[in-house]
């Protein structure tokens, strides 16, 4: 119970700080689409709109409301998870964001294994065999993967895989479960290529750091098995850095998911984000920004909880200290 | 938020993206279809395809088109969206390749006087569930762009309609409140929907879970906005049964999984190939690339009631420094330069073709020529003899606009106009230069025309009714002369295929062109791909109107 105590309260807290960040973050998107200049009467009522009509459209949206009340309003409907109708598209935006999760969730998530498989697994195989020349091939793959731009990546992917073996899907997001998988590969295996090439750096640094510390020594020296020596003594020191730095790979992944679902056409989150700024769709702007904030925070706290898990001794620090 | 690619200048980074992107495709395409024919071998201005063999069905067409609607929504479509639209929600009229207007869902139409169309609605018609069509369904498809405050994109093609009444069983009176031969088009541009279905789900009818419910040769089987739809082939269709049996229009943004996509044989047509790409397309073995004139003209714009602008002599400088020439044959790939609103070969539609080309020739004589000793000439005379600095506003999703508009800068600043080039997001960009007139005074755009009558384009760009304030603004150039709305007024009066309407558009744009609110620069071709295992009969730039995936057939050559 001691032990659990700090952490609760570590966990409350920073919920707390990600209410107060989220709260925030939504107010400045909220005046930002709207100081931006055009507005979503125009995507509307498309290019022969007169004035009557835009501003008939401004007014029944309420669009030329004060801010302070257009803004209570959205905060009113939103914490009952109620973000209306996208206004270009007019399909609930729970819905349209559901719909787009089922092709974005698959592409980070992938991705993200992959790169902490990939990453990790060779990352350790490199520093075991540091200086070798496993390891410079595996850096020198890794560090080519991660200077290529994604989109040449990916042109050289659909052009080797798609054009010219016809192995996959060049475009799209297909339709069902198998499908849908196969319009995957590509995407995720460019956006792995781009990210696997951090974490597999971190790691090697960081086990062959540990590698040269007193307790692994003494592990051997002991006798135990390199897989037990892998697992409970050197990833486990070094995983406060790959956790870091494995939070910092999701996050850029979102980002970096946007430019690859429009590579390859896919029907993204990503995608549906950038429409809607095009549009001025308010309503999908808001929710889209709340949910990759919420994203953000959610991982940042996944990572400071891992944190206990990983390391004894941040669970003895008082709470104080890690605040 | 950290990123692997960076987050800032989202627009210019796609762009650079997409043109590094095509840029990598091209050497790719080169280097793998060594042995295909040259641009100019493959591109056929006339024909677009074989023979094509008529009557035979089609299993599956992939089609990538220009553009999709946000919702399955006839008010939220126009020109490139209907042409997905209306092979679902079909229409009164029926716009053909032989570019006649022929009975669709009405059986008859019959014009009485200038302002009273009479319809007589086809029996026997039934919406995709088996309910009947009914004079009900039509009279709710035509009053949503109608009623007050719609936000409907073709309402003002419905603007100068004073009633719809059903006068009998199955027919329809429409009544202007004044003449309006452009209107005719407006019955081949409204798609006809279930009023039932249209109730029962209110304002989610279109969007993705719930669809439409039409009468259509195809129905919709499934859509995601603005990026594709799924048709099938509607069997109990009442007319000519439909040749292709499924059909996906999708929209792909990015110019080089564009590419890819057409390259891998998963796409069978494109419609609307971006002019940058037009030799790298036909580059691509087993593709045919055609094209055919596209009722739309690249131009610049000027505010009339501008400071700088309203000096004649300003605009005559800039006017001087703009290469026509130059511009259409490089930046537009073989585009015709132009000399004024409309293509010649549309206003051929309303008089012989040696009187619009005598008129052309006039046309082009007053517009002044690219000449830069002419253009100092003329600045030395304005209010502004030094020259001036003005921000060009550029639209992204048009990459020709920022590369006319980078060439014209360089002969501009010669001069002494210095053009700074901004390219902005299109919301951005629409509401500057068409909805609130903001920009510095000098615009450039691409307008295409949303209906096939010639007086299309010169009556929004020069007719005081579409000025600001009371107008939509497409008179970007606030331009108001009289004489002209009364040369409109007049035509206005006349059917539409009457030929006296033909020197009524000459006239004002002859008297227009003295005044220089435009310079026009280009007129483009529309560009259209298609495998050589198929042929397109009569593809045109109205290709939107008409029922087109019964054009292609498989090819007999």
């Amino acid at each position: 119970m001691t032990f659990r105590h700090p952490v609760l309260q570590f966990t409350a807290r920073r919920l707390l700080a990600a209410a107060l960040v989220v709260l925030a973050v939504s107010a400045l998107t909220f005046s930002f689409i709207h100081l931006a200049p055009g507005g979503p009467e125009q995507t509307i009522a498309g290019r022969f709109a007169t004035p009557e009509q835009l501003e008939g459209i401004r007014d029944s949206y309420g669009l030329d409301d004060p801010l302070p009340a257009q803004y209570a309003d959205y905060l009113v409907h939103a914490v009952r998870l109620d973000f209306g109708n996208s206004i270009s598209t007019r399909e609930p935006v729970v819905t349209a964001m559901q719909d787009r999760l089922g092709v974005t969730a698959p592409l980070i998530l992938g991705s993200f294994v992959l790169i902490c498989i990939l990453g990790t697994g060779l990352g350790t195989l490199a520093a075991y065999r540091k200086g070798s020349g496993l390891d410079r091939f595996l850096v020198g793959v890794a560090v080519t993967g991660a200077s290529a731009p994604a989109f040449a990546t990916a042109i050289i992917l659909v052009f080797v895989f798609g054009v010219q073996l016809g192995w996959f899907p060049t475009f799209g997001d297909g339709e069902g479960l198998a499908d849908r998988a196969r319009h995957l590969v590509l995407p995720v295996i460019a956006l792995t290529l781009v990210g696997v090439a951090s974490m597999l750096k971190i790691t090697r640094a960081r086990v062959a750091q540990v590698l040269q510390e007193d307790h692994v020594t003494f592990a051997r020296a002991r006798g135990l098995r390199p897989s037990y020596i892998v697992g409970r003594s050197v990833l486990r020191n070094a995983g406060i850095q790959v956790v870091t730095q494995s939070g910092v790979i999701l996050l850029a992944l979102v980002a970096g998911g946007v430019l690859v679902e429009v590579t390859f056409g896919l029907n993204g989150v990503g995608a549906l984000f950038i429409k809607a700024i095009e549009a001025r769709d308010i309503p999908v702007i808001q929710a889209v920004s709340l949910l990759i904030t919420l994203f953000i925070v959610l991982v940042n706290l996944a990572v400071d909880l891992l944190y206990f898990a990983l390391d004894p001794r941040v669970r003895a620090q008082p709470a104080g200290a890690r605040a | 938020m950290p990123t692997l690619f960076g987050s800032n200048g989202w627009t210019r980074l796609r762009r650079f993206v997409q043109l590094a992107g095509v840029a990598v495709l091209a050497v790719l395409v080169a280097a793998c279809g060594g042995s295909s024919r040259s641009a100019d071998q493959n591109t056929d201005a006339k024909s677009s395809g074989g023979s094509p063999a008529s009557g035979q069905s089609i299993d599956e067409l992939t089609v990538v088109v220009p553009v999709m609607s946000d919702a399955l929504d006839t008010t939220k479509a126009s020109v490139g969206s209907l042409g997905t639209l209306l092979l679902g929600l079909e229409p009164l009229m029926r716009y053909g390749p032989d570019q006649e207007l022929t009975p669709n869902l009405a059986e008859s139409f019959e014009q009485d006087g200038a302002t009273t169309y009479r319809l007589k609605l086809r029996g026997g018609v039934k919406f995709w569930d088996g309910s009947p069509l009914t004079t009900d369904d039509v009279l709710a498809s035509i009053a949503v762009h109608r009623t007050k405050g719609t936000a409907s994109f073709i309402a003002g093609q419905w603007a100068d309609v004073k009633s719809v009444r059903e006068t009998a069983p199955d027919e329809l009176t429409i009544r202007l409140s004044r003449p309006n031969p452009q209107f005719v088009y407006a019955l081949a541009q409204t798609g006809i929907f279930s009023k039932a279905f249209a109730a029962k789900h209110g304002d989610q009818l279109g969007s993705p879970r719930v669809l439409t419910m039409g009468t259509g040769p195809y129905r919709f089987e499934s859509f995601t906005p603005s990026s594709k739809a799924v048709l099938v082939r509607n069997e109990d269709y009442w007319g000519e049964r439909p040749r292709v049996g499924r059909i996906e229009t999708r929209v792909i943004a990015d110019d080089s999984n564009r590419l890819l996509a057409l390259q891998s044989g998963d796409v069978d047509a494109i419609i609307g190939i971006p002019l940058s790409q037009t030799k790298t397309f036909s580059r691509i073995p087993d593709f045919k690339v055609s094209d055919t004139v596209d009722y739309s003209v690249y131009k610049f714009n000027f505010e009339l009631d501008k400071k700088g602008w309203d000096d004649i002599h300003l605009r005559r400088a800039f006017a001087h420094t703009v290469d026509r020439k130059a511009l259409a044959g490089g930046v537009l790939g073989g585009a015709a330069p132009a000399t004024t609103l409309v293509p010649p070969s549309i206003m051929e539609g309303l008089l012989p073709k040696d009187e619009v080309a005598a008129a052309y020739e006039q046309l082009g004589s007053t517009l002044p020529a690219f000449d830069l000793k002419r253009a100092k000439a003329e600045l030395a005379q304005s209010r502004t003899p030094k020259g001036l600095k003005t921000t060009l506003l550029v639209a992204g999703s048009d990459p020709n606009l920022s590369a006319l508009a980078q060439t014209v800068a360089q002969n501009a600043k010669k001069v002494g106009i210095e053009l700074d080039i901004k390219q902005v997001d299109d919301n951005t960009y629409f509401n500057a230069v068409y909805f609130k007139h903001t920009t510095d005074g000098l615009s450039i755009d691409n307008y295409g025309s949303d209906g096939p009558d010639p007086v299309n384009i010169p009556n929004n760009a020069l007719n005081s009714a579409t000025a600001l304030p009371g107008g939509s603004g497409i008179n970007i150039a606030d331009f108001r002369d009289r004489g002209i709305d009364e040369l409109f007024a007049r035509g206005a009066r006349l059917e539409a295929d009457d030929p006296a309407r033909g020197p009524l558009i000459i006239e004002a744009l002859k008297r227009s062109a003295a005044e220089l609110p435009y310079v026009p620069i280009a007129y483009p071709r529309l560009y259209m791909g298609l495998k050589k295992d198929y042929a397109y009969d009569g593809f045109s730039t109205f290709w939107w109107l008409n029922r087109w995936p019964d054009q292609i057939a498989a090819s007999a050559s």
